[in-house]
């Protein structure tokens, strides 16, 4: 059977991928050449600029930061995915136990929702800009916006959520169409915003920073803080294995690398030049606001409305999607539908209150950082437990609904990442890496310990 | 070729050569946006037919930020 007679539904979802199913680099590179242009770049790229990092460090850090990411998921996660060619929730649920990944996925889960939420705000900053409704970000978490812009983040939230609960199929052809476009629209942006800070009077990304910096206090966002944010931002999905998924699929090793063109065209080309709408917004309007809608309508008109929307939904909509999935493995005899709806409530609540996509660089490095540490137990159980005279997949091997190794090796990590992010102020981001050794390390010793005494 | 294939790459043309001459000084921002404009729609209607059709893949179903 060709690789084209595989439809998307068959996803063996509890079986290894056969080798007929098995697709080849070309099909990576396509794949991940428009999964990183995204509704999140829109908000990502300005602020960085409204952080205050300088252009050298940007263009320097981004580009060690993508290099170390596309590592990462070359030789973490490939090797992994080709010798097992399981989903990570499956690998899991064979370390783990079934009633051990529950937890899990209701967690990933809820940051799916909020992460929906943050790009049903982007969404609705465009849908906003033809009715003249703008949307500040307020200083405090639990504030909404305007009550005009609040309705409009309800209609986008139920319209997205409505279309997820069918299937993620429409969207994803959706996704597909756009996404060589939204590449080129992305650079337009960057031109046309260089173009408008050169013309006149010269205004140079150092003067943005400091207009900014004078208006809202001077803020530091140096060189090893955006290498580690460019690098752990997509964490749960390289660091966490989440591509697993992907990369089951994978016939031939140099598949690994194919992230790289996400990570430049996306995490690289795109930040800039979403980051230059902000550059150029100041220069014109002295406004200092990261609304992604009116950004990119102030440079492109029209086609910078669509983007948005677009990019921000089809976003949005695999993501409820997923959650819905994820809720309705807690509850088995729930429908589908029913749940993928719930997750869209919740991201459409998420969505009203705008300082979720303001925070979105710490908002994901929290992702990665209470998601990417289960990845350390997928690594340690696949390279190590054999070299330790440890059983490999152990509620499988001992027809086990729950073992709490993992799971405890989990939620210690991350409840002391979380407590230093909320409690102690540090950048989330920073915390992706030692949560997910210690996970790992933990993993390790209560394995030792729990099979010791099985 | 496929019709739709042509269609669609001229509309991506369009879309790519406005910021273009931007840049180069020969076009104003405010007439890039309508020829933007011209070139989104030209690129849906051939993007549409064209890739609307192909096979999903795994990572579709997938979450990436």
């Amino acid at each position: 059977m060709s690789e084209e007679e595989h439809s998307a539904t068959e996803e063996f979802e509890r079986q290894p991928v056969p080798s007929s199913a098995l697709k080849g680099p070309g099909k990576f590179w396509g794949m991940y050449a428009g999964e990183h242009t995204a509704g999140t770049e829109f908000m990502i790229g300005p602020l960085f600029l409204a952080a205050g990092a300088s252009i050298q460090d940007l263009i320097l850090g981004l580009l060690l930061g993508n290099i170390l990411a596309t590592l990462t998921w070359r030789f973490l996660v490939t090797p992994i995915a080709m010798s097992k060619r399981l989903t990570l929730y499956y690998q899991l649920e064979r370390i783990a136990g079934g009633g051990g990944v529950k937890l899990y996925n209701f967690v990933n889960g809820l940051l799916f929702c909020f992460l929906a939420g943050a790009m049903v705000t982007v969404s609705a900053s465009a849908v906003g800009v033809p009715f003249g409704v703008t949307f500040e970000v307020p200083e405090n978490w639990w504030q909404l916006s305007s009550p005009a812009f609040t309705v409009i983040v309800l209609l986008t939230g139920a319209v997205i959520a409505a279309i997820a609960s069918r299937g993620y199929e429409m969207v994803a052809r959706v996704a597909n169409i756009a996404a060589p476009w939204m590449i080129i629209v992305f650079a337009a942006c960057g031109l046309v915003s260089y173009t408008i800070m050169q013309s006149g009077d010269a205004f140079t990304w150092s003067d943005a920073v400091a207009f900014i910096q004078e208006k809202d206090g001077v803020q530091e966002f140096g060189f090893w803080k955006i290498v580690i944010f460019a690098w752990l931002c997509n964490g749960a999905m390289h660091f966490g294995m989440a591509d697993l998924s992907i990369f089951r699929f994978a016939r031939d090793k140099s598949s690994g690398w194919a992230p790289a063109i996400g990570m430049f065209l996306g995490h690289y080309v795109a930040w800039i030049c979403a980051a230059l709408l902000l550059a150029a917004q100041i220069k014109l309007s002295q406004d200092t606001t990261a609304n992604p809608g009116m950004l990119a309508w102030s440079a492109i008109g029209w086609t910078g409305i669509v983007c948005v929307i677009i990019a921000g939904w089809t976003t949005a909509n695999p993501t409820i999607y997923r959650a819905g999935l994820a809720f309705q493995a807690l509850f088995p005899n729930s429908k589908r539908v029913v749940m993928t709806l719930v997750a869209g409530l919740v991201a459409t609540v998420a969505g009203a209150f705008p300082t979720l996509s303001g925070k979105l660089l710490d908002f994901v490095g929290t992702y990665g950082t209470v998601l990417g540490p289960m990845g350390a137990v997928i690594f340690v159980d696949f390279w190590l437990m054999k070299r330790f005279g440890l059983r490999d997949e152990y509620a499988h091997a001992t027809k086990s609904f729950f073992h709490p190794a993992a799971l405890v090796a989990w939620l210690l990590p991350v409840i002391v990442g979380l407590y230093l992010i909320f409690a102690q102020g540090v950048f989330a981001a920073y915390l992706v890496i030692p949560c997910w050794l210690a996970c790992g390390l933990l993993y390790l010793v209560l394995s030792k310990l729990t099979q010791k005494n099985a | 070729m496929n019709p739709f294939k042509i269609i669609g790459l001229l509309g991506l043309a369009t879309t790519a050569i406005g910021p273009l001459l931007v840049f180069t000084g020969t076009l104003e921002v405010a007439t890039n946006k309508l020829v933007m404009l011209i070139g989104m729609i030209v690129w849906f209607l051939g993007a549409t037919p064209w890739l609307g059709t192909t096979k999903l893949q795994p990572s579709d179903k997938e979450v990436e930020i």
